[in-house]
This record gives structure tokens, C-alpha cells and sequence, in this order.
């Protein structure tokens, strides 16, 4: 089924997004960028046409050319009053077309604001469709919640002349709460969507009852943008710089270019770190030489330098709360929209306002199209309930050699899922392993939930780690866990089914994930003595191999050294402290590299194997997963698997 | 005999149902067989999209990383450019400029191509950006290049930044 694209289609950037697997996911504009300019020109020597980032590069040498702020004019009349503002600051021609409405003039000619709108509209398009490799027909738009019925009519049919069959208009609030998917509260919410963008600002108080949006109120400032933030940097460096040293760098075009770009990257760094330093060497000349500029900005300086910008967003904010005759305690959400909103010092100032934190997850950039998407997918019939898949809520795995929880499926894997993992045995000859399948974040098994125990015998005598357990878990789409394990040289499997997680209700889910997480640390120093003791143990056992093997070409005092340092490595990993036994196990493997090079030393070859260490070396068992090693304390019916070993 | 028509009658209005509920259960299977095939075909375009976006994003965290040293090799140029032309500050130029020639070598070993437009070549948006523009008396050097004031960079065909250049503006005497 063809995708339909949902696009916000704004004053100063557009964003196009689609849903994939019932999620919006923002498409790339072929430069590579998540945003589009909505920008259109021609150049009038060639009348060649250019559209997004490439029509913004040259504007500034192509002024009267280059359309931008269309949407400013699109669905409104010539004469329409409001218009003044907007007409003083634009450097392009605009006239009265023959039915009263507004027409740009590009290039010797006049377009509506409905072509200009069509050609950021085909440029998204034609975009979305090489990167999706499929052609795109339909698309959902959104609007600001204050366009009027021929504002909408026109952006409709801005979208038809692209070639788009366009399905719905939207609110760009609305779609930022679809993005956020307040839309499947069960609840009525009041939603106040703040939306601060690069030219504009507006702020819409929504009702949502029944899964029907509304809008209450709707006010702003359409001249208000982060253009303005990084202006007011600009012009603080520009007169830092003239009361330093006496010369106007607003007078000089590269200096500005440059100042406006280092501006730019500060106001994005101090909403991250509380300092910035602004470095720009060369920034201009003098009879005395080359001068450079210099200056450390903190948070609260640029604070300080746009406090009465963000002061002229909360006064709109007043004005729809009393338009929607409610008051800020009324308001149940608050979605931040617009890059400007990673501002700490606005996100303070809304929250203030609003007396709530707001939801600001989302990229704030892309918001708005993800919504336009979501409601697309709705359309389409991509975002329903028929396939809700679920998750697992906590991890599932099988308990290894020193009582370690291995886990197999993550918890938050989205089910049906499967994982197969190969296991191995313990020690030298061991029959059978036990399975013991476990549920939980901790580390250590006896602190997970058993689900289920089982035994896979009649394994032939061998090595340890030579035989090769396959365990399966399987989850199916209802959540029951099948896990099945295979002695892949005999064949022989051995299975359980267990239902429904065992049934643990979300409050149990929720204790087991916080114990975890406070345990966190514990769990973690307890797994590492563990593999540790484990790799010890494997050490020991390969040097006991080594010298049984060997004893022939080893003199008897290195037999004595090792035998030394193997009760010193032993009584380490008896008293249980880590860093005593990780030295204890560096000197014993650094005398086996020892013996195991005047062997080859002897033999009258090179050796650079002698460097491997018994515990490292490439044995079958090896290369099997295999969390194990003699268990210590041994107890009486000690059934170890795959881990543990049951040796009877 | 109404006993028998009784059943039969009974038999077919339990047919009849139960053809209804078949019919119902095929379209409710068709249904989850399509909603099945899409959350596939869904997959499957995704992994293959997130495959392609692991590479975009390799080559994106190169250009972030070229883009922040691109500036200070702007600022080497300008120091070369301040310097005093006089003999005195010779060997100072000679040794920057050996600074910037193995900076440069080293970006064009890593695979950055310079976009460096020299004076009256066309202007071209989608590797250039104007910055301003200056005067020119030679009307056919309207809307050329004048000179570049930072040079431009791509890495495999994507535009790490445009060369920002300085446009001829033809005007009458």
C-alpha cells in the first residue's frame, strides 16, 4: 500500500514524516537534512528553479527571487490589513492578483501563494519518493490552528497542484498531540501546545473528549522566532566588541556572517552546558593589525540578553487561557514544539506559567510531521489496535555456573520473539545439565524468579565444555514461553512451556525493576567474583591438563612453582576478594606463559602460541558460551548446568 | 414427516450459520493475513532503511567531526592571510603554510574534496553559498564568482558545507 506523507509545512522550515510499523519516523530531504527550507527561487539569468537549502544559499545575492514566509500570505486578500507588517519585511515583489488575493512576483512573473506553496510541497514530495523508492500520491497537511477556512482551502489546493491528493488538513497542535499520543488517553485532557518556531510563535489551548481534538483558544505573535534569540547574541558580541576596541564589526558583511554562525552554535551549546566560549580569531583589521574576538558567554548572560523575548511568549499565554476561559490548573498537558523550546530558560518559563512539566520527548522539530504521519497512518489503516504487540516486562534467561542469571530475552523485547544460545558442561564427564529458566533484572539467579526447572540428560562423557547445549526460548505472540534444550551431538531435547509470565501483576514487575536497578551495583561486583572464581577455576584446570601432559618436559621445581602458586591462586579465590584473586590469577598465567614458552623453547621453535594462557586458549569449549568453571562449596546435590554441573 | 421437515429445516438454519460465521472467520483471517503481510513488508523496508541509515549516519558523524576542524583551518587561512607581506614574516608564512598544506592533505586523504571556486566561475547554489556581493564595471561578470570567502567541502557526494563565496554585482558607470 502506497505511504501517505505527512508534512508540516511551515513559515520558515518544513518537515515531512511517515509511519512505519504503526511509528512516525521523519524522512530526509535528499541534502541529508531533517528540515526543508521553505524556501523557492528562480535564478533569472538561466530561469533554472530552486527549492528547500539550495534557494536558501543564494538569497541573499538574489533577494528579489527568493520567496520565503510564503505561508504568510497564503488564503489571505491584498488588502487584508494584517498584511502590513509582513509586506515592510519581505525584499520580493508582491502584487494585487485579479480576484483580490495576494501574487508573488519571481522572475518577470507573478505566481499565488498556492504555486509557491506547491513547489516546497513538490520538492518534499519528489524527496520522500526517492528515499522510500515508491511513488507518493496522498499526503495529510498540517496548518496553524488559527488559519481560516481559505487559508486552508488554499494550502489544500497548494498540495493538489503538487501532485498530492490531500486527504486532511490538520492543526499543528492537534498533530503534536497525536505525535505524543494523547489522542489514546482514555480521559478528557486540556493540552496547551506552546510553539515557538524560527519566525513565528503560537500558542493553542486544545480540549480532547472523546477522541475528538478542539480547539479552545489561540493566540501568538507572528513576527516572533529564534531569529530574534540569536539577533540579540549578535548584537551583545557586536558591542562588546565596539566598547573593546573601537570598531563596529555591523558595518562589515563577513564579520556579521561570521558572528550570526557563532551566535547561532552558542545559543545551542548553553542550552546543554552553562558556559560557551566564543572564539572567532581574525575577525577584523586595524592600522595596529589583526583583531581578534573573544568571549565567554554563560547561561544566565544569554538569559539575561532574551529575557524579554521569552517575557512577550508568556503574554500570549495569558491571553489564551482567558480566551479558553480556564485557568492553568485546568490545563492536564503542555507539549513544547519549535528548536527554540530546547531553551532551558523558555521550558522554565512555560512550566512556571503553566504550574506543570511539560512533554518535550518528542523532537521539537519534528513533532508536528510526526503527528501529520500518525494521522496519515490512521488513515491508512497502519495505526490500529489489530496487531498490538506486546512486550516482555522483564528478562528472561537461564541461571549459569556460580549461580549467574544469563539472560536470553531482554526485557521490553517486542513478542512473538525467539533466541537460541549454545551452552556447555562444567566439568570433565558430566551427564546431564540442568535448565533453570528465570525471570528478573538482577544478576544473580537466587534473586530472579524461577519459572521452571528441567534436566536434558544422557550427554556422553566428555571434557568439560565440549558438549554443546542448545537452549531456545521461544515467546509466541500470547506471551507463553516455550524452552526447549538440545545436546547437539545426540539430538536429545528436552522442553517446558510455561503461560503467561507466571502471571506477575505490573506492581511485581515495576518492585522487580527498581530492585534491580538499586542493586545494580551489588549484583554486578557479585557476577564479576563469580567469573572471575569461574576463570580462575578454568586456569587451574587447564595448567593440571598441561602438566598431566606434559610432565616429561617439565623440570620438577617449575611443577613445584605451579603447584605453589596454585594453592596461593586456590586459597585467593576461597576468601571471596576480587582483587586478591585477579593477582593471584595474573601471576599463575603469567608462570603457565612461562612453562609453556621454554617448552616450545625446547622444541627449538618460535612460540608465539607460548603467549596464549590455558585459561584463553582455543579449545572447543571455548568457543561455546560458557559461563562456568568447577563449582566451589560444592554442595551435596549440586545439579549444575550449562553452568552447573550435576556430576553424580 | 413434519418431524423430518422439522430437522432438515432446523439443519439448514445451523448451515446457514455457520456459513455466515465461516464467512465472517475468512474475512477476519484475510484480514490479519493482509495487517500480517504489512507489518512484514514494514520490516523489512525498515531494516533495510536502517541498514542505509547506519552508513548516513557513519558518514553524518564524519562530517560533524570534519566540519569542527574545517573552522579552524579557516582561521589557520586567515592567520596566513593577516600576516605582514614583508620579508621580516617570510619564514613565518613559509611554516604555516606547510601547517595548512598537511591539514589539507590529511582531509583529502580521509576522502573530503575541496570546492574551492576561483574568480568568474559560475555561481552554483547547490555547491556554493553567497554571502554578499561586490561591484563590477564587466557586465559579463555579472552574478560570477568574485572570490571565496571560506572553501567548501564534500565527502562522497554530500555537501560537509558549501563554499561560501562573494558574488559580482554588474553596475552601470
Amino acid at each position: 500500500m502506497p505511504k501517505i506523507l505527512g508534512i508540516d509545512l511551515g513559515t520558515t522550515n518544513s518537515c515531512m514524516a511517515i509511519v512505519e510499523a504503526s511509528e512516525g519516523e521523519v524522512l530526509e530531504n535528499s541534502e541529508g537534512g531533517r528540515t526543508t527550507p521553505s524556501v523557492i527561487a528562480i535564478n533569472p539569468k538561466n530561469n533554472e528553479r530552486y527549492a528547500g537549502l539550495i534557494a536558501k544559499r543564494q538569497a541573499v545575492t538574489n533577494p528579489e527571487n527568493t520567496i520565503f514566509s510564503v505561508k504568510r500570505f497564503i488564503g489571505k486578500k491584498y488588502k487584508d490589513t494584517s498584511l502590513k507588517d509582513d509586506l515592510i519585511m519581505i525584499p520580493y515583489k508582491v502584487n494585487e492578483s485579479k480576484n483580490g488575493d495576494i501574487s508573488v512576483h519571481m522572475a518577470k512573473k507573478d505566481y499565488s501563494p498556492q504555486e509557491i506553496s506547491s513547489m516546497i510541497l513538490a520538492k518534499l514530495k519528489s524527496d520522500a519518493e526517492s528515499k522510500l523508492g515508491e511513488k507518493i500520491t496522498q499526503a495529510v497537511i498540517t496548518v496553524p490552528a488559527y488559519f481560516n477556512d481559505s487559508q486552508r482551502k488554499a494550502t489544500k489546493d497548494a498540495g493538489t497542484i503538487a501532485g498530492l491528493d490531500v486527504l486532511r488538513i490538520i492543526n499543528e497542535p492537534t498533530a503534536a498531540a497525536l505525535a505524543y499520543g494523547l489522542d489514546n488517553k482514555k480521559t478528557d485532557q486540556t493540552i496547551a501546545v506552546y510553539d515557538l518556531g524560527g519566525g513565528t510563535f503560537d500558542i493553542t489551548i486544545l480540549h480532547l473528549g472523546d477522541g475528538v481534538f478542539e480547539v479552545k483558544s489561540t493566540n501568538g505573535d507572528t513576527h516572533l522566532g529564534g531569529d530574534d534569540f540569536d539577533q540579540r547574541i549578535v548584537s551583545w558580541l557586536a558591542d562588546e566588541f565596539k566598547k573593546e576596541n573601537g570598531i563596529d564589526l555591523m558595518k562589515d558583511t563577513m564579520a556579521i556572517q561570521r558572528l550570526r554562525e557563532a551566535a547561532e552554535k552558542a545559543k545551542i551549546e548553553l542550552s546543554t552546558v552553562m558556559e560557551s566560549e566564543i572564539n572567532l580569531p581574525f575577525i577584523t583589521a586595524d592600522a595596529s593589525g589583526p583583531k581578534h574576538l573573544v568571549k565567554s558567554i554563560t547561561r544566565s548572560q544569554l538569559e539575561n540578553l532574551i529575557m524579554d523575548l521569552i517575557e512577550q511568549t508568556i503574554e500570549p499565554c495569558k491571553m489564551a487561557l482567558k480566551d479558553s476561559k480556564l485557568q492553568n490548573s485546568d490545563i492536564n498537558e503542555i507539549i513544547l514544539v519549535g528548536g527554540m523550546t530546547r531553551m532551558p530558560a523558555i521550558q522554565a518559563a512555560v512550566e512556571k506559567f503553566f504550574n506543570k512539566e511539560s512533554n518535550k520527548e518528542v523532537n521539537p522539530d519534528e513533532v508536528v510531521a510526526i503527528g501529520a504521519a500518525i494521522q496519515a497512518g490512521v488513515l491508512q489503516g497502519d495505526v490500529q489496535d489489530v496487531l498490538l504487540l506486546d512486550v516482555t516486562p522483564l528478562t528472561l534467561g537461564i541461571e549459569t555456573l556460580g549461580g549467574v542469571s544469563t539472560p536470553l530475552i531482554e526485557r521490553n523485547t517486542t513478542i512473538p520473539t525467539q533466541k537460541t544460545e549454545t551452552f556447555s558442561t562444567a566439568q570433565d564427564n558430566q551427564p546431564s545439565v540442568e535448565i533453570h529458566v528465570l525471570q528478573g533484572e538482577r544478576s544473580m539467579a537466587n534473586e530472579n524468579k524461577t519459572l521452571g526447572k528441567f534436566i536434558l540428560d544422557g550427554i556422553p562423557p566428555a571434557q568439560r565444555g565440549v558438549p554443546q547445549v542448545e537452549v531456545t526460548f521461544d515467546i509466541d505472540a500470547n506471551g507463553i514461553l516455550n524452552v526447549s534444550a538440545k545436546d547437539k551431538g545426540t539430538g536429545k531435547e528436552q522442553k517446558i512451556t510455561i503461560t503467561a509470565s507466571s502471571g506477575l501483576s505490573n506492581d511485581e514487575i515495576e518492585q522487580m525493576i527498581n530492585d534491580a536497578e538499586s542493586h545494580a551495583e551489588e549484583d554486578e561486583k557479585k557476577k564479576k567474583l563469580i567469573e572471575i572464581k569461574n576463570n580462575a577455576d578454568s586456569v587451574i584446570y587447564q595448567a593440571d591438563k598441561l602438566v598431566e601432559e606434559n610432565k616429561d618436559k617439565i623440570s620438577e621445581e617449575i611443577i613445584s612453582k605451579i603447584n605453589d602458586q596454585k594453592s596461593s591462586l586456590q586459597s585467593s579465590v576461597e576468601s571471596d576478594d576480587l582483587e586478591k584473586i585477579e593477582t593471584e590469577l595474573n601471576a599463575f598465567q603469567t608462570i603457565l606463559q612461562e612453562v609453556g614458552q621454554s617448552m616450545y623453547a625446547q622444541e627449538g621453535q618460535p612460540g608465539p602460541e607460548a603467549t596464549e594462557t590455558p585459561g584463553d586458549n582455543n579449545q572447543p569449549e571455548e568457543k561455546t558460551k560458557r559461563k562456568s568453571a568447577k563449582p566451589k562449596n560444592k554442595k551435596k546435590d549440586d545439579d549444575v548446568v550449562d553452568g552447573k554441573t550435576k556430576d553424580k | 414427516m413434519t418431524e423430518t421437515k422439522k430437522t432438515k429445516k432446523t439443519t439448514s438454519k445451523k448451515q446457514k450459520a455457520l456459513e455466515i460465521e465461516i464467512e465472517k472467520l475468512k474475512e477476519e483471517t484475510d484480514q490479519l493475513h493482509l495487517s500480517a503481510k504489512r507489518s512484514q513488508a514494514d520490516l523489512i523496508n525498515l531494516k533495510r532503511r536502517t541498514l542505509e541509515e547506519i552508513q548516513i549516519n557513519k558518514r553524518k558523524t564524519k562530517i560533524g567531526l570534519f566540519s569542527k576542524f574545517l573552522n579552524t583551518l579557516d582561521e589557520l587561512n586567515m592567520t596566513k592571510d593577516s600576516l605582514p607581506k614583508d620579508e621580516a614574516f617570510k619564514n613565518w608564512l613559509t611554516g604555516i603554510e606547510m601547517i595548512i598544506k598537511k591539514f589539507e592533505t590529511t582531509l583529502t586523504n580521509e576522502g573530503l574534496t575541496k570546492i574551492d571556486p576561483q574568480k568568474g566561475e559560475d555561481f552554483d547554489p547547490s555547491i556554493h553559498e553567497s554571502i554578499t556581493t561586490e561591484e563590477t564595471k564587466t557586465k559579463k561578470l555579472d552574478g560570477k564568482i568574485s572570490h571565496t570567502f571560506k572553501s567548501g567541502y564534500t565527502i562522497e557526494n554530500t555537501i560537509i558545507r558549501p563554499a561560501q563565496v562573494i558574488l559580482l554585482k554588474h553596475i552601470n558607470n
